[in-house]
């Protein structure tokens, strides 16, 4: 009886050392969870409430503003672009700076130079980069005025199909960097005493990479993965300073719709827009996690 | 032990978070029973001394300041050609009298009129007199009358410019206490004299013109660098300094007490004290008459007891003086601010502040401007920024919603019904119609058009029978090719100006463009752009018209005085009439100053009596340039051109090319208010879809694509805006 006591009292202890420890944590991430809530968690909450209400006042439609914003053809035609970009974008960029960040590990000595080489967009200004566009892809550009001593032809990039292409290959150049050192983090992390088995056990360099590297940074994939998907919204500066607030079909994004949105006051449709967006991101990014952790 | 440090801990840590979170509530919450009390207390109020009001027939001609504070406030009336001066010693009570005989002996010397008039320590008068066609070149001449009335030319050594025919003209004078003269002259800059007329010196640069005196200094305003350059009037030597930056170049200076000078401008009052280069603002302009756009202001000065005087005048030549008092028992701030937004600054805003201002001193109206050119705040960025405020529930009171999307607002319920205010006016039917009801639907009036504008095209009378729609005036391009209907360049020119008339043609119901009156519009302008004939923009509308270089001008007439140059145009062809642009709808009209109120607003019935004035007589009534009013008293008002006859105008245009005369006369007036009475149909163009319009028809006007193609591209392109 007396052990059993012992017993109990030592679990009442454990229990209240986590219960301490668990209200410690807690304590400490509140003004971090008080900041998101205030600035993220409550707005949103104000987002879903106004998505199923009328106009500015707050009369319940339901899901009417839903069913108006998928019949928008405007909604429609920037989902599509934005799901296009998103879907050639990201995996390039993945295998891209995977790519890169291989190389540049496997180099011995001067490899910071590449690193910063491969940084330098990052830190190139917006404004900027749209001069550098302007200046390439404009219809009296440097690619156009190529483009008639080869053809005769001129073309004006920016108002015809190929202007998401100068999108995606903005987005590449200005992303690839910051990707390749998140990529040269985890190999990084990767025990050089695997390579060493495998190359005694006869594994060449290509089936370490897919036997070895590649397995090993599933963990880093996933964060990589989130980021280049954040980072594919922030590509609306670029296209809305070359473009305006309509600009070529091809490069019309959410954002553009949403921002016109807000300019006109439509918040219903704005609000309903943007949960539909979120759900439809959330879904990729768990079904995400789950391929990789079902990978494992 | 390690328990109660662990208490404090947690405690600290909530009482930390709690203070962050307090602290990002709002600062009205803080507002106690004792703060209330502590309320800052003291203000000048405006009050409108009705003894010197234009009422009597009487205009404010000059304004003199005695040595012991005494106010001289001449008043000159017209029909019985005489003089009288009110002076006030203690501010409040005024003694009239007729001129000393002084006064009229120098005006019958000569062609002379008196332009300024001021006084020494000694009670010697100094009369400064412009004397009409002077074939010296020398305009002015300055007298000292003695206390004993006895009056003496004085012989200045005169500073003459190069200049023939402007040798000597005088623009002000002020007399120091010890007599000497300070002098603005033409051309030359600001000059030093003694009492008898002797030479001593020059402040600043020839281009210096406005300036005060105060003890041993001179205080001149330097507009090109926006600042005050202070001398020594015994040295002659600059001393100091002082920035003006934020204020405007309508400035006024004048001297205080104490070695002290006053700044005015819109914005208020301003003291600098004596060696000192701060500017303190003592009365705020946007609470006073200072701020109504129609008034203009002058003869500021200080009284005895501290009190200042200002004179204000009118584009009709009336005249008037507010007297500025301070009341310690009044606010500092008043209690109660209603907030108006608009995109651009407006005038009908401003002078409607004032008035409600001056009905209700305990109101302060903030305007905020979107766009206020200062910043680099695009229209996008500023309508975002209202559309959040709204959002947030803390937008403004009022809204001028030109240049915003009216329907949406109203569509979203943003903006209150204002139908009471339109009833207590259409009761006895004081308001256009047509205009008034522009956004009103099912008898309600969430948006309020209170000006207009009109598209209008001026030409000889045998045309017509051409001007009734874009077909016939097609017609008469074809017609008449030895020179064009008016002058147009671009493509892009065209579709802009007959957009007003042919805009609510292209959008069908279902918001989707029309496609065959679209195709009709763009071969009608093809036409007129290929019969364009050889002028640019820059021959100048009305000038090529009035020297007959076309058949006729254009201009989106935005009010009874915006009708200038095109007057001037029929004055040199001595002929000519306006007549509503052709275009494919008739008689449009552009709704303009459109205001709405919120419908969160707190003060919704002191924004309610804001919109009232805005349609009442007296604001309509301002000769404030932004649309023709739809108050019809104003209307009818503004048809009479009271003040034209005293305005004269010389424009120069391109090349040569020179035009000059006055204001319009009452007939022609009449004929642009009986189009007013006309005008039937709103039209508000979309500037996006002309842009889309302008750019996706390029090739089509070079003949690079058929008009289907043209139409096909446009339709394409705005589809994605349309269907937003």
């Amino acid at each position: 009886m007396k052990m059993l006591l012992k017993k109990s009292r030592k679990n009442q202890n454990y229990i209240c050392r986590n219960n301490k420890k668990s209200l410690t944590g807690w304590l400490f991430i509140l003004p971090s969870l008080a900041g998101v809530s205030i600035f993220y968690l409550i707005p949103f909450a104000d987002v879903v409430k106004r998505s199923v209400t009328e106009g500015m006042g707050s009369e319940f439609v339901g899901l009417r503003n839903y069913t108006t914003v998928l019949e928008n053809e405007a909604f429609l035609l920037a989902a599509k672009n934005t799901v296009k970009f998103m879907l050639i974008c990201i995996p390039l960029l993945l295998v891209f700076s995977l790519l890169c960040g291989v190389m540049i590990k496997s180099i011995r000595g001067r490899a910071d130079i590449y690193k910063t080489a491969f940084l330098v967009p990052l830190a190139v200004p917006v404004a900027s980069i749209v001069l550098i566009w302007k200046f390439l892809f404009h219809e009296n550009g440097f690619f156009s005025m190529l483009a008639v001593n080869i053809s005769g032809n001129s073309i004006d990039f920016m108002n015809t199909d190929l202007a998401v292409y100068v999108l995606i290959v903005s987005y590449l150049w200005k992303n690839t960097g910051y990707d390749m050192i998140l990529w040269i983090a985890g190999l990084s992390n990767i025990p050089a005493g695997l390579y060493e088995a495998a190359s005694i056990d006869g594994a060449g360099r290509i089936k370490q990479f897919f036997y070895i590297t590649l397995p090993n940074l599933k963990g880093m994939l996933f964060i990589i993965f989130i980021l280049s998907v954040i980072n594919s919204f922030k590509v609306f500066r670029e296209a809305y300073l070359i473009g305006g607030n309509y600009p070529h079909t091809s490069m019309y994004m959410l954002q553009h719709l949403f921002n016109n949105w807000f300019v006109a006051l439509d918040i219903e449709k704005l609000c309903a827009g943007a949960v539909i967006m979120s759900i439809v991101t959330s879904v990729l990014i768990i079904f995400f996690k789950n391929s990789i952790e079902g990978g494992r | 032990m390690k328990k109660i440090k662990n208490m404090v801990v947690y405690i600290c840590i909530i009482c930390l978070c709690l203070v962050s979170l307090t602290a990002c509530g709002s600062a009205e919450n803080n507002v106690t029973k004792e703060n209330v009390s502590q309320e800052a207390m003291g203000r000048y109020v405006e009050k409108n001394i009705e003894e010197l009001s234009s009422e009597d027939g009487g205009m404010l001609a000059y304004t003199a300041v005695r040595k012991d504070g005494t106010v001289d406030l001449y008043k000159y009336y017209a029909e019985e050609n005489l003089t009288r001066i009110y002076s006030t010693a203690d501010g409040n009570s005024f003694m009239k009298k007729e001129v000393d005989p002084w006064y009229t002996k120098i005006t019958h010397m000569g062609n002379y009129y008196i332009t300024k008039i001021d006084y020494d320590g000694e009670g010697n008068i100094y009369v400064l007199i412009y004397e009409d066609n002077a074939d010296s070149g020398i305009f002015n001449k300055i007298f000292k009358v003695t206390p004993d009335n006895e009056i003496h030319e004085i012989d200045m050594e005169w500073r003459e410019t190069e200049v023939e025919d402007l040798k000597v003209y005088i623009t002000d004078m002020t007399v120091t206490a010890e007599g000497e003269l300070m002098i603005s002259q033409a051309l030359r800059g600001i000059l030093h004299y003694t009492d008898e007329g002797k030479y001593l010196g020059q402040y600043g640069s020839s281009s210096d013109g406005r300036f005060t005196v105060s003890d041993d200094y001179i205080y001149n305003f330097d507009v090109e660098q926006l600042k005050i350059n202070v001398y020594n009037t015994e040295t002659h030597e600059m001393t100091r300094e002082i920035s003006l930056e934020g204020l405007t170049l309508s400035l006024m200076l004048s001297s205080g007490k104490d070695g002290s000078i006053y700044i005015t401008d819109r914005s208020g009052i301003y003291k600098i004290v004596k060696d000192g280069v701060i500017l303190e603002k003592i009365i705020d302009g946007e609470l006073t008459s200072l701020s109504i756009p129609s008034l203009h202001f002058s003869g500021i000065c200080e009284g005895a007891n501290g009190e200042f005087y200002i004179s204000y005048s009118d584009m009709e030549q009336n005249t008037s003086v507010a007297k500025y008092e301070f009341d310690e028992n009044m606010p500092t701030q008043p209690s109660m601010e209603l907030t108006v937004y608009t995109l651009e600054e407006n005038n009908t805003l401003r002078q409607t502040a004032g008035e409600l201002q001056n009905k209700n001193p305990d109101v302060k109206v903030n305007i905020k401007v979107g766009l206020d050119g200062d910043t680099s705040v695009t229209k996008t960025d500023a309508i975002k920024q209202l559309n959040g405020e709204l959002l947030a529930g803390k937008g403004p009171d009022l809204i001028l919603l030109d240049g915003l999307s009216v329907e949406s607002y109203i569509q979203k319920g943003v903006l209150a019904d204002l139908s009471d205010i339109v009833n207590e006016y259409m009761k006895d039917e004081k308001l256009l119609s047509a205009v008034i009801n522009t956004y009103a639907n099912d008898g309600k009036y969430p948006v309020i058009s209170t000006k207009f504008h009109m598209p209008i095209i001026w030409t000889d009378e045998e045309y017509e029978d051409y001007m009734q729609n874009l077909d016939t005036f097609t017609e008469f391009a074809k017609e008449k090719i030895d020179k064009p209907v008016f002058t147009y360049s671009e493509p892009g020119d065209l579709i802009r100006i007959f957009s007003y008339t042919c805009f609510p043609e292209w959008i069908n119901e279902g918001k989707e463009i029309n496609g065959q009156e679209l195709t009709k519009f763009l071969q009608d302008m093809k036409i007129l752009y290929d019969h364009r004939g050889g002028l640019t923009g820059s021959d100048g509308n009305a000038f090529a018209w009035a020297f007959n270089k076309t058949y006729g001008c254009y201009s989106l007439l935005k009010g009874y005085q915006s009708y200038v140059i095109e007057n001037l145009a029929q004055e040199k062809r001595q002929g000519g009439i306006p007549l509503f642009m052709p275009g494919q709808v008739k008689n449009i009209f552009v709704p303009a100053n459109c205001i709405g109120i919120n419908n969160n607003s707190s003060n919704i019935d002191i924004a309610k009596e804001f919109v009232s004035l805005m349609l009442s007589d007296a604001v309509q009534k301002a000769p404030i340039n932004d649309g023709f009013p739809v108050n019809l008293n104003a209307l009818e008002y503004g048809a009479l051109g009271i003040g034209n006859e005293n305005m004269y105008y010389a424009i120069g245009g391109p090349g040569e090319e020179f035009l000059e005369g006055g204001l319009p006369s009452r007939e022609r007036l009449e004929v642009v208010k009986e189009l007013c009475y006309k005008v039937k149909n709103p039209s508000v163009p979309d500037e996006v879809l002309i842009d889309i319009i302008i750019e996706n028809s390029k090739e089509y006007f070079a003949g690079e694509i058929t008009v289907e193609d043209a139409i096909e591209k446009i339709k394409e392109k705005s589809k994605l805006y349309l269907s937003e």
